[in-house]
């Protein structure tokens, strides 16, 4: 079977659209079709026409520009950075060799703009987290906020909170931004030092996160051919965000047009190999047929080296075990390709490079791309220095696979844009067929059965409004049920993990003294080394079972609720269908929202991972041997004089298994308190929401029907010319309908088989 | 620009009937009298004076009488009539059509004095002849064994798309022209008649027949969803006459509207534009419906 092409499908969209916009104001035109009927909904009126003709042209709108967008991924040492400013020709990005995407960031090509802009609407999160910052300085002592300071990047941040000086919802020109990221991701880890968390769950859609609008100055040409494109940075595998929007990273990989994994060249076969797999295998697994690969640094090989087509072949082969093709994977240099970009850009503003002395990367870009003893001298040479950019961005290797890229990626997003602009046709369509077949039929009919029928109809709609409160008094039910459940298993887990600890100190007791009773002491750090690695086990396994459990029992529960839903939407379709009964030979078209089952969260549960990792301290503490020297160290109480003793007289090796303790009830606290939280935000309110939307359409078009069957018993008492001429008007209309559906229709299957061919090649 | 002058090649209008049947009600059409003057509008494009040409050469050959110069005068006109009517007029659509022309003609004439009783007589021929001749072609098409007929026109133009012997044109184009021949013929004439209970049915049967072979063309399946302008509309490889297919086609499709035919319009005209009435996507039996209905729903001819 054929398959539709992208590009094919979206003009098809944009077609329909037009089309119905049309139809819609030849509709508003129509004399006396539309009527305002106080106190009764019709399915439209001169105000609802005008909506829809907005939303349609915000469709519209949204089709034209389609974006193209590429998720970058890539460990922070790769150049994932350097590979975003090559593409954008600018130094958008922090190049820092340490973690610097705290939050998923947007990079969208917008013609014209030369001076990049951040904007970052959903700011407030952030700066209510400066407020709670400011109150726990305002706890802890002056030495503890020394300690935090002695980590320079933070202080200025500390200084920006101490003055008061909140985050803003823009930042322009390449300074701004990279000042505001870079305190972005400071703020997550001064968060984490105060032990207070950053609000990740509030930037779980991509609709949330920071978006920087620019020209990408070398490629646009290339960009303007295949419409818009936007990339996406994601955070590494060491970066904070990465843990916390996994599942919004998940979505937003599967969903991307293309995605670019970023590999270090010289790190390939070192230690960071595995870590490098696994973050791709993963990647591939989401993304596989969409999945490019450029091996980075390739300009640092030398003579021993591996060419690119053994590099391309281990890369394939040996590191993604045949998951990417070889023609996907290309060697690169991301910092040619930034340097030349970069160039290009300053010599298409200003024809000439700013002072290498001030600008550090003039000098990089002298030293590469003209001769290596006469560069300064060449670098003031406009015409040296364009024969220099265009060497180095073909020596970066970079424009060919990024037209490829480019190309092929086509996709993706767009179908996701194109399926939700056509499912507002056809809901559209629908009710174009409702409302002109609803009057059709009616002058079809004599005046007394046409008011039997709006009678019965409003029975109808008492039904559904008593259905639905049965059905909301079930989901209380329900979700009570859910929470109770859940509590107890809160309970029960508490105690499991900390029982299990406890078991295990009273077996393993061997307590120094009785005040002590909570500490184990060991003669050698090996032996405490061993016992801890015990302990670490026995938790964590008792974590992992109370994970499971948990995480059965909320899917268990809201299956059985999906069940119950799903019961009540086919009693629903029974009155649609009763009404459909009284419609005679037209067919109603009422398309009730699909039932989405409720999916959990379920990083939610992973908070035990805090628990398990850098988080608990399960140090190891070194003591004094007890004897003279001690006692009078510890008398005088100084550990200025005592210091060098005290190290050299360690002997004894304790762990503090109360501390352990302590530290595992704060987390399990927290652990339920997030997840209380999380199914108060999540399962409840998706529930509801779900009900909402499933009511509020059914409704809706129940009420549509009945209005226009009001309205059309108006109808029928003008003159017999005026209602010829509205029977005509309604003709002239419905013409058109049965095609606009038909290729409505087929082109939804044709997105369909689409997606499921696109699903099918992930397996 | 290079203006190609030369007679329309025979071979067209030996395998399109439709054109020899249109041309010929257009013919009649283009008489004005009005009240103190009588033109003939032959300058209607240079592709219908290339036919106007091609055909009065035919009859020239064979009618030395005619005068090379007839072409200005009205007895030139109706003699070219007279004799086209027989030779040409063969559908019961032309003939009505050319009745209604010939019998407007008549009335706007008698309206005038100056004309000589040559030129009254020969229209007032003209006139008994088409109504005889109409009589004779409504009888026959109430006739019962009309219907076999029908089928045979369906089987005929369908045979003679299947042999590939519509060229020059797009694949849509080649529908289009189906359905021309279909109307302008023997199933046209069944299927305007009232009476006839099955001519849905017909007209369904034509849609699947053109169906089939639109797919066979674009060596695809019925459902297969392909680009409109790339494949159905798309023009195809030069071969002979090619320009002159198309033109044809477009002279075919002139009485067409936008808003009406739009997949008519969009497959005999080069437009600048798309209409947003056609499908970028569609597939053989989307194509083969709306064109079947285009043509057959067409209320001039209906």
């Amino acid at each position: 079977m054929n398959q539709v092409s992208i590009e094919l499908m979206q003009q098809e969209a944009e077609r329909l659209v037009r089309e119905q916009i049309k139809l819609l104001k030849k509709l508003k035109k129509s004399p006396n079709l539309l009527v305002e009927n106080e106190g009764v909904e019709q399915t439209f009126t001169f105000q609802s026409i005008d909506v829809h003709i907005e939303n349609l042209e915000d469709e519209l709108y949204k089709l034209e520009s389609l974006e193209v967008v590429l998720a970058i991924v890539g460990t922070m040492k790769s150049g994932k950075s350097t590979t975003i400013n090559a593409i954008v020709g600018r130094e958008i990005l922090p190049n820092r060799n340490r973690p610097m995407t705290a939050l998923p960031t947007l990079i969208r090509h917008t013609s014209g703009v030369i001076k990049p802009k951040l904007s970052f609407e959903n700011i407030k999160p952030l700066n209510n987290l400066f407020e709670e910052i400011k109150n726990v300085f305002s706890l802890i002592s002056k030495e503890s906020i020394e300690i935090i300071k002695q980590d320079p990047d933070v202080v200025e941040l500390i200084d920006q909170i101490n003055e008061g000086i909140y985050f803003q919802t823009s930042y322009e020109g390449e300074e701004e931004i990279f000042s505001f990221l870079k305190k972005l991701n400071d703020l997550v880890r001064l968060t984490s030092s105060l032990g207070l968390s950053f609000p990740f769950s509030r930037y779980n859609r991509v609709e949330n996160l920071p978006v920087i609008e620019v020209e990408f100055v070398h490629l646009k040409d290339m960009i303007q051919e295949h419409g818009q494109l936007t990339l996406l940075d994601t955070p590494g595998p060491n970066e904070a965000g990465q843990k916390h929007l996994r599942i919004m990273l998940n979505e937003q990989l599967e969903k991307a047009s293309a995605v670019l994994a970023v590999l270090d060249y010289t790190q390939l076969k070192s230690d960071a190999d595995n870590e490098i797999r696994e973050n791709l295998e993963s990647t591939a697994s989401l993304s596989s047929d969409r999945l490019y690969v450029l091996v980075n640094k390739f300009d640092e090989r030398n003579r021993n080296s591996d060419s690119a087509e053994k590099t391309r072949d281990y890369v394939a082969n040996t590191l993604m075990k045949g998951k990417v093709s070889i023609d996907r994977i290309y060697p690169v240099s991301s910092n040619y390709a930034y340097l030349a970009s970069q160039a290009k850009n300053e010599m298409l503003l200003n024809n000439q490079l700013p002072d290498y002395e001030e600008h550090e990367w003039v000098a990089d870009f002298a030293t590469e791309a003209l001769h290596r003893m006469r560069w300064k001298e060449e670098v003031k040479d406009p015409n040296l220095v364009n024969e220099g950019i265009e060497g180095l961005w073909k020596e970066s290797n970079f424009e060919g696979p990024l037209a490829q890229v480019i190309k092929k990626s086509h996709g993706g997003s767009a179908v996701i844009a194109i399926k939700s602009s056509l499912d507002k046709v056809l809901d559209l369509l629908g009710e174009l067929n409702n409302f002109l077949g609803v009057k059709s039929q009616s002058f079809k009919k004599n005046f007394e059965d046409l008011k039997s029928q709006k009678d019965i109809i409003e029975k109808d709609l008492n039904e559904i409004i008593e259905s639905e409160s049965e059905i909301r008094k079930e989901i209380n039910f329900l979700l009570n049920a859910l929470k109770k459940n859940i509590l107890k298993s809160k309970e029960e887990a508490e105690l499991l993990v900390l029982n299990k600890l406890d078991d295990y100190f009273i077996k393993n007791s061997k307590s120094a003294s009785n005040d002590e009773k909570d500490v184990l002491v060991f003669d050698s750090i090996e032996l405490a080394k061993a016992k801890l690695e015990l302990i670490k086990i026995t938790i964590e396994q008792s974590f992992d079972d109370t994970e499971r459990e948990l995480s059965n029992l909320v899917i268990s529960q809201v299956k059985k609720f999906n069940e119950l839903f799903t019961e009540n939407v086919k009693k629903s379709e029974e009155i649609l269908k009763s009404i459909q009964g009284e419609m005679n030979d037209f067919k109603l078209s009422v398309k009730l929202p699909e039932i989405k089952p409720i999916k959990i969260d379920t990083s939610n549960i992973n908070y035990f991972e805090d628990v398990r990792g850098k988080d608990t301290k399960y140090e190891i503490s070194s003591r004094r041997k007890d004897g003279l020297w001690g006692w009078f160290c510890e008398k005088i109480n100084t550990s200025d004089f005592g210091w060098e003793t005290y190290r050299r007289e360690i002997d004894v090796y304790s762990i503090d298994i109360g501390k352990i303790r302590d530290n595992i009830d704060k987390s399990v606290f927290k652990l339920f308190s997030d997840m209380e939280k999380s199914i108060n935000e999540n399962i409840n309110l998706e529930v509801k929401k779900n009900v909402d939307d499933f009511y509020s359409v059914f409704k809706t078009k129940v009420e549509h029907v009945y209005g226009d069957l009001v309205s059309s018993l108006v109808d029928r008492e003008k003159t017999e010319e005026e209602q010829e001429a509205i029977i005509n008007n309604i003709a002239q209309l419905e013409r058109v309908l049965p095609s606009l559906s038909k290729d409505a229709d087929l082109l939804e299957a044709d997105i369909n088989r689409f997606v499921s061919k696109k699903e099918g090649s992930h397996v | 620009m290079y203006k190609n002058n030369k007679p329309i090649n025979a071979d067209l209008y030996q395998t399109l009937g439709s054109f020899s049947q249109k041309f010929i009600v257009d013919l009649s059409s283009g008489i004005n009298v009005s009240k103190d003057h009588i033109s003939f509008q032959k300058n209607r494009g240079q592709f219908f004076q290339r036919l106007f040409d091609g055909f009065t050469g035919d009859a020239h050959r064979r009618q030395n009488q005619i005068n090379q110069n007839f072409a200005g005068t009205l007895d030139g006109f109706l003699e070219l009539l007279q004799h086209l009517n027989h030779e040409v007029a063969q559908s019961g659509l032309a003939l009505e059509k050319l009745n209604d022309e010939v019998t407007q003609l008549s009335n706007d004439f008698s309206e005038l004095a100056e004309y000589s009783m040559e030129t009254r007589q020969m229209l007032e021929s003209l006139s008994s002849d088409l109504d005889s001749r109409l009589i004779i072609m409504q009888h026959e098409i109430n006739e019962i064994g009309f219907r076999q007929k029908a089928h045979i026109a369906i089987t005929q133009v369908f045979d003679k798309w299947k042999a590939g012997r519509i060229r020059g044109l797009s694949l849509a184009g080649c529908c289009y022209a189906a359905m021309e021949e279909l109307r302008w013929g023997a199933f046209g004439d069944y299927y305007r008649n009232p009476n006839n209970t099955d001519r849905e049915a017909f007209l369904s049967q034509i849609i699947d027949k053109a169906t089939v072979l639109l797919a066979e063309d674009a060596q695809v399946n019925s459902t297969s969803r392909l680009s409109t302008y790339d494949t159905w509309l798309s023009p195809p490889k030069s071969t002979a006459h090619q320009a002159d297919w198309q033109q044809a086609l477009g002279y075919l499709a002139d009485g067409f509207d936008q808003e009406a035919a739009p997949f008519i319009i969009s497959t005999t005209q080069a437009l600048a534009f798309r209409l947003d009435e056609v499908p970028v996507i569609a597939n053989a039996s989307r194509i083969a419906e709306a064109i079947t209905l285009e043509v057959f729903e067409d209320k001039k001819y209906a």
